[in-house]
């Protein structure tokens, strides 16, 4: 960069603080400031400035609105986790209670039960066997009385031989 | 697009720039601080977009409920990386205000607001076009000068202006 008051006057700084600058020009912004300690100034003044805007304009809440914010928090999750600022605590949380945190859990029973999706071949084959266990006993059920009839035409033929 | 960033990936991109060695005040580290710093000024800003307080109230509460379900950390490099969330969150709950039919206002028509304004009055027309464009709007500087018809640089320009009048009704 040649010329850095130039730099500072084309209003990008400005662009940045107020969170509008493009990607691109914020790294260039990350590495000038690091080069020359005026954009830093410069940026320190402008971070006063949006604090100075934003105080103006700062009207107090109602008292109760802390107590809704956290009523709603506590409705949401049941192990509130309000390191919601420093992204480096993140780092090394274990994994486990994070996905175990993004669960609510409800204490309620159900009538319901849930089953892993291999059971269904379990269940086919269950049924399957049952018609093919059925259709058999029909099967011998009705061999066995077709058998039985003819024992008792046998029987009757006999005695008829014998007696004639 | 400069909107998509902010809009989608808001938390990421600023993240990303994450520098604490960025000249500012002590940043909350949790939500009572966090909400002890920026509630009175976020319901400030709300109630220049929305007319209701008490829609304005509800959104301040959605927004700071929100901010504890989200998995990405909050940047907290400086004052303005935060509020520049804050905000966005701010005008994402406006424009659905907007969407179910709600009247919310565009602080540049507000004359009895910008009459009563410290700041804002002291700015002549274009720079407050700008400033009120980029900050309670969150328009990106592209789509501005879009819109005002205006080269880029020359809004950035006015963006600059309006900076230093703020300083300067500071140092009256």
């Amino acid at each position: 960069m040649n010329n850095i008051k130039e730099y500072i006057e084309s209003g990008v700084l400005e662009t940045y603080v107020l969170g509008a600058a493009s990607k691109e020009e914020e790294r260039e912004l990350m590495r000038l400031r690091k080069q020359y300690p005026e954009v830093n100034k410069t940026l320190a003044t402008l971070e006063a400035d949006m604090e100075r805007i934003a105080g103006y304009m700062a009207v107090p809440p109602p008292p109760d609105m802390l107590t809704r914010i956290e009523n709603n928090i506590n409705d949401l999750v049941i192990t509130p986790d309000t390191d919601i600022m420093r992204p480096l605590k993140k780092e090394w949380r274990d994994e486990s209670e994070e996905s175990k945190n993004r669960y609510i859990e409800v204490e309620a029973e159900s009538n319901y039960m849930r089953l892993h999706k291999s059971w269904k071949w379990v269940f086919a084959a269950v049924f399957v066997l049952g018609k093919i266990f059925l259709a058999t006993a029909i099967y011998f059920y009705l061999e066995s009385r077709q058998a039985t009839q003819q024992v008792q035409e046998l029987k009757l033929e006999n005695k008829a031989l014998r007696h004639p | 697009m400069q909107d998509e960033i902010r809009v989608n990936e808001y938390i990421i991109p600023m993240a990303q720039n994450y520098n604490n060695n960025f000249p500012s005040t002590d940043q909350p580290t949790n939500l009572r601080g966090l909400y002890a710093q920026y509630a009175d000024k976020l319901l400030g800003y709300l109630l220049a977009l929305v007319d209701n307080r008490q829609v304005a109230e509800d959104c301040v509460v959605k927004i700071f409920t929100h901010i504890s379900s989200l998995t990405k950390a909050l940047p907290a490099s400086s004052y303005s990386d935060t509020w520049n969330v804050l905000t966005m969150l701010a005008n994402k709950e406006v424009e659905s205000l907007t969407a179910a039919g709600n009247e919310c206002k565009t602080v540049v028509n507000n004359i009895t607001y910008i009459g009563s304004h410290k700041y804002l009055s002291q700015m002549n027309e274009a720079q407050r076009l700008v400033f009120c464009g980029v900050y309670y709007h969150r328009k990106s500087t592209a789509a501005l000068a879009m819109e005002l018809n205006m080269p880029e640089q020359q809004l950035r320009l006015r963006l600059k202006e309006a900076f230093t009048i703020i300083r300067e009704v500071k140092d009256e």
